[in-house]
Parts: C-alpha cells; structure tokens; sequence
C-alpha cells in the first residue's frame, strides 16, 4: 500500500510537471536572450536571462491603462453576473413555475450560437442603447461590461443552480420560522452558503471578459483610452514575424493576471465545485425503504460529533458570510446516511439560539417530490 | 422559501431576464432574421437594400459537400476531445484523492495555471514547442524537420492535446471536489464489500457524481464543438488545404471574415440546432435515469 | 419536455417582419467641416513602429504649426483587427476618423460598403497629385472613383544568397525555368539548404509564376495559369523545398527561413531588408528582380501598398485633405523610405530614393516591367477569407489533387465569389 501511494505521488508530481511545462516554457522563452530562442538548439533553461522581450511589449503606448482598463471590465463582469445569476438560480431552484425547463434550456442554446453571428445585432444594439444611457454606448468600457455580463450569465445560473440547490431548503425554511424575513433569507442565508459556488463560476466569468478579442475590436472603436490589454498585445501575435520572444512575453503577460486570481480563489474554488454534488444514498429516513436525498453544501470536513446528543459523526458544512447583525455559521450534521437525513444548526444572530435544522427531502421518481419531516431526528 | 407557486421567483428573474432578453433574445431573434437575408457590409452600412432571400443561404450551405466534410470532422473531433478530457479529467481527479499532500498540491497548481492560460497563449506556446525547427519537442526527440502540421491526423492530434490540455482541469478539479464530499462511509463499506478501485469508480462514485457530470458533459460538448481558437492559430486558419477545418473556423472564413452576416447567420442556426439535439438527446438519457434538469 | 423545448426553440428565433438595424447611406460633409480642432488619423500599426512615428510626429508639427488650433490624434491600428475597426467607423459615423491609411487589397470591400469619400478633387486640386503614376492611380479607383492616394508600395523580387552561389559557381537566374533548375543545383550540392523558399499559404510569391504564364487570377484554370501554378508548385518539392517543411509556409515564414540561412533564394519584398538583415543572411546577399519565362523578361509582381483616404464620414474633410496630401506629398514618402522601407508611389520620390540606395534597384525595375494586382472586386475578400488560393496550392503541393483539379476547383469558387 505504501509503495503503491509512492508510485501514485511520483506518478502525479510527473503529470503536474508536464501540464505546467508548456507555461514554463511560456515565460523561459520570453526572458531568453534572442539568440537563444532562434537556436536549433533549445535548452530548457538559459544562462543570460534578459528582459528585452518584456521592454518591446511594454513599449505598447499607456501599458498599464489598458492592464486596468481589462482589470476593471473583467472584475464589473465577474461582480454583476455573479449577483444576477445567483438571484435567478435561487429563483430557478426555490421555486418551480411554468417555463421553468424552458428559461433553462434557453440558457443552453444561449451558449451554443456562435458569438461572431451576434456581433452584428449586438453592434447596432449597443449603438442605440448608447444613445439613451450614456456610459455603455459605443468606445466604452461599458458597453463591454454589458455584453461580457449577458455572454457569462447563461454559464453562471447553470452553475450556481447546482450550488444553490445543494443546500438544504430545511436552512430557509428554519430560517423564516426564525423570523428571518425573504430578503435576508437570501442574503444571510443563501448568499454566504453559495460563496464558494460564485467563487467557481467568477473564475469563468473573469477569463471569458479578459480573453475577449471580438467585442473590443468590435465596440471600442476610435477611444483609444479604453482599449483592453489584449488588444493592444495583439500586434505581437504574429508567429510570421518570427519574433518569438515577443510573442512569449506577450502571452505571459496576459496570463498573470488570470493566474493571480485563480490564486485568490482557488481554495474556495475547490470547495466551491464539490459543493455542488448532491449526494443519493440509501436512507431509512421517513417511509421504509425509499431512496432518500440528502444534500449538504459549502466546505466539508470530517468532524466528530457532539456526544450524547445522537448525531454521529459526518461531514460539517461551513458556510461564512458578511459581518453584521446576523453573523452565522450554518453548520450542518448529516447523521449516519443509515440512518438519518439530514440535521444541522443555523445561528443567525449572535447572541441568540442557535436554529436547530433538520429534515430530508424523499423522492420517489422523476416527478414527484415530496417532502417529508425527518421523524429520526428531532 | 419553498417551492411554492409565488411572484418571488419573478423579482430574483428579473434582472438576469433584462439583461438576457436584451442582450441576447433580441440578437437571436436577428440572427434568425439575418439568415434569410443577403445582408453583407454593403447593407449593413447602408450601400445597398437588403433582399430577402428566403432559404437560400440555408440550400446553399446545405448543399456545400465541404459543409459536409467539415461537419463530420468537427463531430469526430469534439467527440475525441469531450471523451479524452473527460477521461483524463476523471483519471486525475480519482489520482488526486490517493495520493499525498505535496503532489496533490501540485498538480492541482499545475492543472489551474494551465486552466489560467488564455487560450491565444496557449495555442502559441504549444505551436512553439512544436515547432517544426525551433521546437523543443522535435529537438528532445532527435526528429527536426518533423511537421506535426502537414498530416491531417498529427495535426488534429496535436490541437486536440491543447484543447485536453485547457480543459482537463475544469473536469479534474471538478470531480474531485466531488469525490471528496462522497461521505467515507460509502466508500469504506464498498471497499468492505470487496468493490476494487474499478467497480467503485463506475458503481458508486459515477452514479454518486451524475449531476457534476452532466454539468461536465453538456459544457464540453458545448466547448469543444464550438473550438476556435486553437484550430484558428495553430493551423493557421484552418491547415494545409483547409484539412483541420472546424465548423466554427469555417463559418468565420466562409462567412464573418468577409462580413456575408446573412450566410455566416444560418450557419449560426445550423450549428445551434445540432449542438441543441446533441443536448437534449443527452438530457433524456439523463432522465431516464432518473436525474432532472 | 418536448413542448417546452419547441417554445424555447421557437423564443430564440421568431422570426418577423421586422428589419433588422443598418446604418442609413451617410452624405459627406459639403463645406469641408471646421478647419479647427482634432484632427482624427488612422494609420496601421506594426511590431516596430518607432520610427513610422517618429516620421508621422514630424508631419504633424508641420501640420499643426500651419494649421492654428487644430491637434491631431494618431491612433495605431492593429492590423488584425482592421476589418473590424473600419466596420465600426463605418457603421457608426461618430466613431469615423478623418483620414485613415488601408491596404490597397482592402479596397472594393471598404468602397461598397460606402465608406470611402471621393478623392477625386483632391488630387486634382494638389501639385503633386500629377506625380502619380497611372497604375498608381488604377489601384486606387474603384468603378471611375479615386477613392484614396497610393502611400507607398511594396513589391517582392528574387533574394539569393552571395556566397552559396559564388561558391557553387552558379549566375542568379534568367528565367523561371532556371530559377527552378538552379534552385534544384543548390539543394543537391547543399542538402542541408532549400533552393528557393516558397510556401503553399505564400498567395503572392505564386502569384508573378502564374502572371509570367500568361494566366490570372479569374482564369486560374486556362492551360497558362496552370503552367505558371505547376512551375511553382514543382518547387515545393524534395529537391527544393520538401512538402513537410514548406507545403504550409506562409510569405512571413520564408522570410524567417532566408534570413537564417536555410533557404539559398527567397522571393522577398523590399519591406523584408530589416527583417533579413537581422539574420544571418546579413551582408550575404543580393536582389534581383524576380525573372520571367524568356529570358531577361521580369515576371509581373503583385503591386500590395497602402492608400491613405479619407473617411465618407469624416467630420473635417476640409483639414483630412490638408493632412492626407502632407503625409503622401514627395517629402514624407521619402522620409517614410527611410524609416520603413516603403517605396514612394510619386515618381519623383521613386526617383530620389532609387539614387540614393541601390537597394532599390531591382524592385523600382519589378516595378517599372509592369505590376499586377488582385481582382478590384469585393468578392476579392470573399476569397481572400476562405483560402482558396492556398487551398489550391497546398492540394497540389501535398499531393491531394493534381494541377488540373485543384484550378477547377478554385476556379469555380473564384467565379462564384466575383460574380455575386
């Protein structure tokens, strides 16, 4: 078993040095002298690094305010989709209506029309919409932030649906029996519990509003000021012109900022997407014998539970949300899946007591859902 | 909050129906409208009327043998891709959960900067590394002068390893978030049981794991068949003899690339309905088996 | 489900009576717009630009020192997103700039579409306006419309290398036939070297074969054409220049090879002299012009160049004329020369530069023998976009079809592009 793990641990160290070669070699061809990267012989590291290539793109004409021009677009986009799409996933998962499957497909088809085929109506639309609201017509960022924020959000709500429908209605419902009111609810509530959802699906919304090339050459048209950086490195990405280095340089310096916020979000990203998975297990909870789903969410960590109180040990779900009157931990306690649903404690206020939650949902085919009151626990 | 039949779930819709029915319905609707039109630059900017022309841009391309070809190898190639990347994606996410800290720490680094990498980038760099004369592949293999470009099928190889290679560590990270919120409790009694590594991949984690992977499955579809990118730069358009075209990289040359929005339109439409049946096979399989949208 | 699904299918593409949004025909200003203010230019932007700039700050001192109260405001376009910039300033009149620099194949496409102001008295109305040469002028007409001012060309000729052939004792061809033969000699005596480097994605270095036939473009596939094709695709063969290595090469790419030493002969523009003489070909080599069939005959170039025009929507036509006529009078087509390498498109600037560099030389006889150009027709766009002049090529090239096929082929697509 030992040997076995110390095959797997060298076996993964040398998938993950692989995958991260290519990028290496991003940025060693970008600091090797000229000579070097014209070399018919390549070595995989120089002696003489130089920041020539760096300096050539640099040059490109207000560097920084195009870096902060594609910074801003794509931290609005990443801010605004994320708050749309949670509100209309919590509105496609709490609630079921009419046309609900239909307004989900749609969000499919959205993805699926090629972007070029809408350039052309998007143009005329932005041109009129920026004759009435002046901030997001035609050469402005806003009109970037706009459309980037419609071409994510279909992605996000599909995502964050998940997230949202992994947590327990049992927390909102205990919550409202709290006298928490709809709205804080859906703030103090939800809002926290799917923060690692949105950090998952912030991460796509950031790199399709920084990759974009077709809506900045198509919008920005004569405001040189509100030019995005890839535009501007554009020039360099010719492989024709030969000038590797360049090219290098160029593309690492379109990939750091991405990098960097995947850093930022990167341990809630994890969390994140493995909150999303609901769970079927096999469940004595409510009529004998019916498969029951649980569904916990939010960062999951093995801890014992509390002794004597009846709850054994099972995964913890920590959801960490905004400071203010109603600081919370929602921890949940699924009990034993043998036995039980699922049971956890909302503390909305501080000072106050702890909500206990507790419930399952049963579902018996496709159709029908019925709720049931988790009679094991109490 | 309970699934009750209220106006709430109208408010919470409102904005993303906004911004959704006005930056996208109303294109749409265009972008339908536009296919049965000739509607060029010319008309665009007003040089000439527009005409309509009914299903003409529809036959035209229908009738195209090239369209025909192009499909097909878009088809076969997203297929490879969506399978490979799932594949591989799967395969590391189960390594990540059995091996130990510091190379799980790794190679989840490794796969996100490689999820990082935008994908002009990328495509350039894997071109440079393969690169018939100056590419350290061809130098560390002792083969110079090897064009993995010039066949049709190294060609398609090679893209399709960038396309892996951009797109695995969404699946990975992904799954393997999944797999570790699967209580250890199933995996142990299952292990108990006597189910091997195999059997507990296919009949625990995968039935365990289905609505991840749907999400998984229909977005790579939706990716991989929509590949642009990587075909436009590291075939240059398309490769020798238009061989490792892609309909996406056809509709921009046959279409978008001399503004013909008409025709580029109804290619619009054809690849969104084909996209659309491939989903919704998908998603009635899925609820066969008992998942729902 | 399948209700739902038909509703969602049928809400994404009702389709109506509804017109979708063009932009109404624009008229150009009549009174010449304010001789005051910002003077918007566009010109294109190149990895290098430094002294292009420089060149251009210049003529704008000029400018604006005899033009009081009015500054101008360069942008550096991009060339790979050219298409979409000009759309939008077309499309949107606000956005327009007053005068813009565009490649001379870009033409008909900007001239349907309507964007182009008439230039016609302009010229008429400039000094230097009788200095350009009659081609000159043809290429920048569309349909009887001078629609902008020939900035400066860029022709290719025959690049060879000094010492392979002083040391192999070989003469730089005389005709294309020897081309081929010679080119064959170096590959065998050199294994290590490409005779010529010519590429299946390089449109213009095939195109002077096809024109030395006898062939064109819009009859790509009459017996000359063909010959011409099949002399250059004959060289994208193993005793020249292997199918692995060249069959997807474009112009750029046997650039890179000559200047490095790997190709004995390259067919290069005068705009290539910087990039070759970053290589190791520096100082190694000479130019010719590029030959014909018989001997001592120049093969036809493809005249590619840059016009300067003035946008229909222009908001200061008046002052664009001024800026436009300043930058492509004598003086700054020759500073552009010696900053760029562009060749002047006046003949007395020609003249100028051809005394003082003999560089030139070869390219100012390509030029003077005749040069030919690509179908003045916006189809020519169509074409360009979907490949089928590579296409083409890279069939014969790799083997895919032979020489008849391949020009059947593209002849068809060719014909169906310019007759829309």
């Amino acid at each position: 078993m030992r040997a076995g793990r110390r095959v797997l641990d060298i076996v993964a160290v040398l998938i993950a040095l692989v995958t991260v070669f290519p990028i290496y070699w991003m940025v060693l061809s970008a600091v090797k002298p000229a000579g070097e990267i014209q070399s018919l012989d390549q070595r995989p590291w120089t002696l003489a690094p130089s920041l020539d290539a760096f300096r050539r793109v640099l040059a490109v004409n207000d560097f920084g305010r195009y870096l902060l021009n594609s910074l801003i677009v794509a931290l609005v986009v990443v801010a605004i989709s994320g708050l749309i799409a949670f509100l209309a996933a919590v509105a496609l998962t709490r609630f079921r209506f009419r046309f609900r499957t239909t307004v989900l497909v749609t969000f499919l088809i959205a993805q699926m029309v090629p972007i070029e085929a809408l350039t052309i109506p998007l143009f005329f639309l932005v041109r009129d919409i920026g004759g009435v609201v002046p901030g997001v017509g035609l050469n402005t960022l806003g009109a970037l932030m706009l459309v980037h924020t419609a071409f994510t959000l279909p992605f996000a709500i599909w995502m964050l649906r998940g997230f949202v429908s992994a947590i327990p209605d049992e927390l909102d419902e205990a919550a409202q029996l709290d006298g928490a009111g709809r709205f804080t609810v859906l703030w103090r509530i939800l809002f926290p519990l799917v923060a690692p959802g949105l950090a998952a699906v912030s991460v796509f919304s950031f790199i399709h509003a920084w990759n974009d090339f077709l809506f900045a050459r198509t919008f920005i048209i004569s405001e040189a000021d509100n030019q995005t950086l890839p535009m501007a490195l554009l020039v360099f990405f010719k492989p024709d012109e030969n000038d590797w280095g360049a090219i290098m340089a160029a593309s690492s310096l379109m990939t750091v900022p991405v990098l960097i916020f995947f850093l930022v979000v990167r341990r809630r990203l994890v969390a994140g997407l493995g909150g999303r998975s609901r769970i079927d297990t096999p469940t004595s909870c409510g009529t004998g014998g019916a498969r029951h789903r649980r569904r916990f969410s939010g960062r999951l960590a093995h801890r014992p539970g509390p002794p004597g109180r009846g709850l054994p040990a099972g995964p913890v779900a920590r959801g960490r949300g905004a400071a203010g009157r109603l600081r919370r931990r929602a921890v949940l306690r699924p009990a034993d899946p043998g036995t039980t649903g699922v049971a956890g404690t909302v503390r909305p206020h501080r000072g106050r007591t702890p909500v206990r939650v507790a419930g399952c949902a049963a579902r018996r085919g496709p159709a029908l859902h019925a709720r049931t009151r988790c009679p094991a626990i109490r | 909050m309970s699934r009750v039949r209220t106006r709430a779930p109208l408010w919470l819709l409102l904005p993303a129906a906004v911004v959704l029915g006005g930056l996208f319905l109303y294109p749409m609707y265009q972008l339908g409208l536009l296919s049965v039109l000739d509607f060029t630059q010319a008309q665009v900017s007003g040089g000439q009327p527009t005409r309509f022309v009914g299903a003409e841009n529809y036959t035209r391309l229908l009738t195209d043998s090239r369209f025909w070809d192009v499909l097909l190898a878009t088809v076969l190639f997203a297929a490879a891709c969506v399978l490979a990347t799932l594949a591989v994606g799967a395969g590391l996410a189960v390594l990540l959960t059995r091996v130990s800290r510091i190379p799980r720490l790794m190679l989840s680094l490794a796969a996100m900067a490689a999820w990082a990498v935008p994908a002009v980038s990328g495509s350039t760099t894997w071109m440079f590394l393969f690169d018939t004369d100056l590419g350290f592949v061809n130098q560390l293999f002792g083969i110079e002068g090897f064009n993995w470009l010039y066949d049709r099928y190294t060609a398609f190889g090679l893209v399709g390893a960038v396309v892996v290679w951009a797109s695995f560590p969404f699946v990975m990270v992904t799954l393997y978030a999944g797999i570790e919120a699967v209580p250890k409790s199933v995996l142990e009694a299952a292990a108990l049981d006597g189910a091997g590594t195999w059997r507990t991949f296919w009949q625990i984690l995968v039935p365990i794991l289905r609505p991840v992977l749907a999400i998984v499955v229909i977005q790579s579809i939706i990716w991989d068949f929509k590949v642009f990118t990587q075909i436009w730069v590291m075939t240059r358009g398309g490769g020798l003899a238009g061989q490792n075209l892609t309909l996406n990289v056809y509709a921009y040359q046959q279409a978008f690339a001399s503004s013909e929005y008409g025709r580029g339109a109804a290619i619009g439409v054809v690849m969104m309905l084909i996209l659309l049946a491939v989903t919704v096979v998908y998603l009635r399989a899925l609820r066969r088996s008992g998942e729902q949208l | 489900m399948r209700l739902r699904l038909a509703a969602a299918a049928a809400l994404a593409l009702t389709i109506t009576a509804c017109a979708p949004s063009t932009s109404a025909p624009s008229t150009a200003a009549s009174d010449g717009g304010p001789r005051t203010g910002a003077l918007k230019v566009w010109l294109f932007d190149e990895p290098n630009r430094g002294p292009k700039e420089a060149v251009i700050k210049e003529a704008v001192t000029e400018f604006t020192a005899a033009h009081p109260d009015t500054t101008v405001d360069v942008q550096y376009i991009a060339v790979d997103t050219r298409s979409e910039r000009f759309k939008g300033a077309f499309n949107d009149p606000a956005s327009a700039p007053d005068v813009v620099e565009y490649g001379n194949t870009d033409l008909p496409e900007y001239a349907t579409a309507g964007g182009l102001a008439d230039l016609g008295a302009v010229v008429s109305g400039w000094p230097e306006g009788a200095d350009l040469t009659a081609e000159a002028r043809a290429s920048a007409t569309y349909q009887g419309t001078l629609l902008g001012v020939p900035w400066y060309l860029g022709v290719r000729a025959l690049y060879y290398r000094t010492d392979v052939f002083s040391e192999l004792g070989l003469k730089p061809p005389a005709t294309l036939a020897e081309l081929t033969t010679t080119a064959r000699a170096i590959r065998a005596a050199r294994p290590e070297l490409f005779g010529v480097a010519v590429g299946g994605k390089y449109t213009y270095g095939a195109m002077p074969f096809v024109w030395a036939h006898g062939g064109d473009l819009t009859s790509i596939d009459s017996a000359q054409s063909r010959a011409g094709l099949k002399a250059y695709t004959d060289l994208i063969a193993e005793d020249n220049c292997p199918p692995q290595n060249c069959a997807d090469l474009t112009g750029g790419k046997t650039v890179e090879l000559f200047a490095s030493g790997k190709a004995a002969m390259g067919i290069l523009g005068n705009f290539n002299r910087a990039a070759v003489d970053a290589g190791t070909a520096k100082g190694k080599y000479a130019v010719v012009p590029l030959p014909g069939v018989t001997a001592g005959s120049i093969a036809p170039a493809f005249a590619g160049g840059n016009n300067l025009g003035i946008m229909r929507n222009a908001q200061r036509p008046a002052l664009a004329a001024d800026f436009l006529t300043l930058l492509a009078g004598r003086k700054y087509q020759a500073k552009m020369y010696d900053a760029m390498g562009n060749l002047p498109t006046l003949k007395p600037a020609s003249d100028e530069v051809a005394a003082k560099d003999t560089f030139v030389k070869p390219f100012i006889d390509t030029i003077g023998a005749g040069t030919r150009f690509v179908p003045l027709d916006p189809g020519w766009g169509k074409i360009d976009a979907s490949a089928v002049l590579p296409t083409m090529i890279e069939k014969v090239a790799t083997g895919k079809a032979g020489v008849d096929e391949a020009t059947t082929e593209a002849a068809e697509l060719i014909d169906e592009a310019l007759t829309r």
